[in-house]
């Protein structure tokens, strides 16, 4: 099916099988975070993320109430951004490979 | 208590004279590396920075530690101190009224919206690149709120990386004046989120 891009917030989001958004679950996140080599500390309330990718550190906490959940879009743009993605598509393909 | 004050602010006044006599012995000596035209007054080991702020010496400032505290908190006095002699970086000693008031500056400006696509609140702090999101507005707070915990006990605990690396040394006043709030409601009005 082709794929289509949609513009939200100034930032390309890759439509996929017709029209779903492709956004991710925290629990994903949480194994993209480990597979780009940051550490997990764990706090109170969840695991914070940190680490360089890119030579640019990054700090991402993961609510452990968040597990299961999909990250909302804006929050799911940032950590694109921050985590050296340059789109959503970009970031699957590396979840898939990993 | 007047009669202590009293005698608090004639200890004070002894000590600004001591600091006043005990001026020009050493001359031009000292070599302060931090600032460009450094006025070095010796005796007391005390100088005078550029700006006309006193920079009192670590022995000064072990024998007059609660004159100088007291100045600090009832006069809004900010005091330097470091290695006069050696010369390089200073401390401050400022009220915590008087820095929690400079802070201020540092406003947060939440951005709340409602996710279409996952049906979910969400909150994202730029300044500190803090973010929470949930079913309701009021989880998304929550969980903003112990994320935003987090952040700052990590700033905090490993500051000395932090200081030396951008964004996070930008983001230094914003967790600064988190961590000043002594209640979750006075966090939550500091973030405007109320």
């Amino acid at each position: 099916m082709q794929n289509r891009i949609r513009v939200i917030r100034g930032v390309e989001l890759s439509l996929v099988n017709g029209g779903a958004i492709l956004t991710t679950s925290f629990r994903d996140l949480e194994r993209v975070c480990k597979a780009l080599g940051l550490k997990g500390i764990p706090k109170t309330n969840g695991i914070l993320w940190k680490g360089f990718v890119k030579g640019r550190f990054v700090r991402i906490m993961i609510h452990k109430h968040s597990g299961g959940k999909d990250v909302p879009t804006g929050t799911f743009n940032c950590y694109l951004k921050e985590l050296g993605f340059s789109i959503a598509q970009e970031y699957n393909e590396f979840l898939n490979s990993i | 208590m007047e009669n202590n004050n009293g005698k608090q602010n004639r200890d004070i006044n002894n000590y600004e004279n001591c600091e006043e006599t005990k001026i020009i012995k050493e001359g031009s000596q000292g070599g302060y590396k931090g600032g460009s035209k450094s006025l070095v007054k010796g005796g007391c080991m005390n100088m005078e920075n550029i700006g006309g702020m006193k920079i009192i010496g670590l022995k000064d400032l072990r024998n007059n530690i609660s004159d100088i505290i007291f100045k600090v908190i009832n006069n809004f006095q900010v005091v330097l101190t470091g290695n006069v002699k050696k010369g390089g970086p200073t401390v401050s000693i400022i009220s915590t009224d008087l820095l929690e008031d400079i802070l201020e500056k540092y406003e947060f400006n939440p951005e709340i919206t409602f996710d279409e696509e996952t049906k979910q609140h969400e909150i994202c702090l730029k300044e500190i690149n803090a973010f929470g999101s949930g079913d309701t507005k009021e989880e998304a707070t929550r969980i903003i709120l112990d994320n935003i915990m987090a952040l700052t006990e990590d700033f905090f605990e490993d500051i000395e990386l932090y200081m030396r690396i951008d964004p996070p040394k930008k983001q230094y006043p914003y967790f600064m004046r988190i961590s000043h709030c002594k209640t979750e409601s006075e966090l939550l009005e500091v973030l405007n989120l109320v």
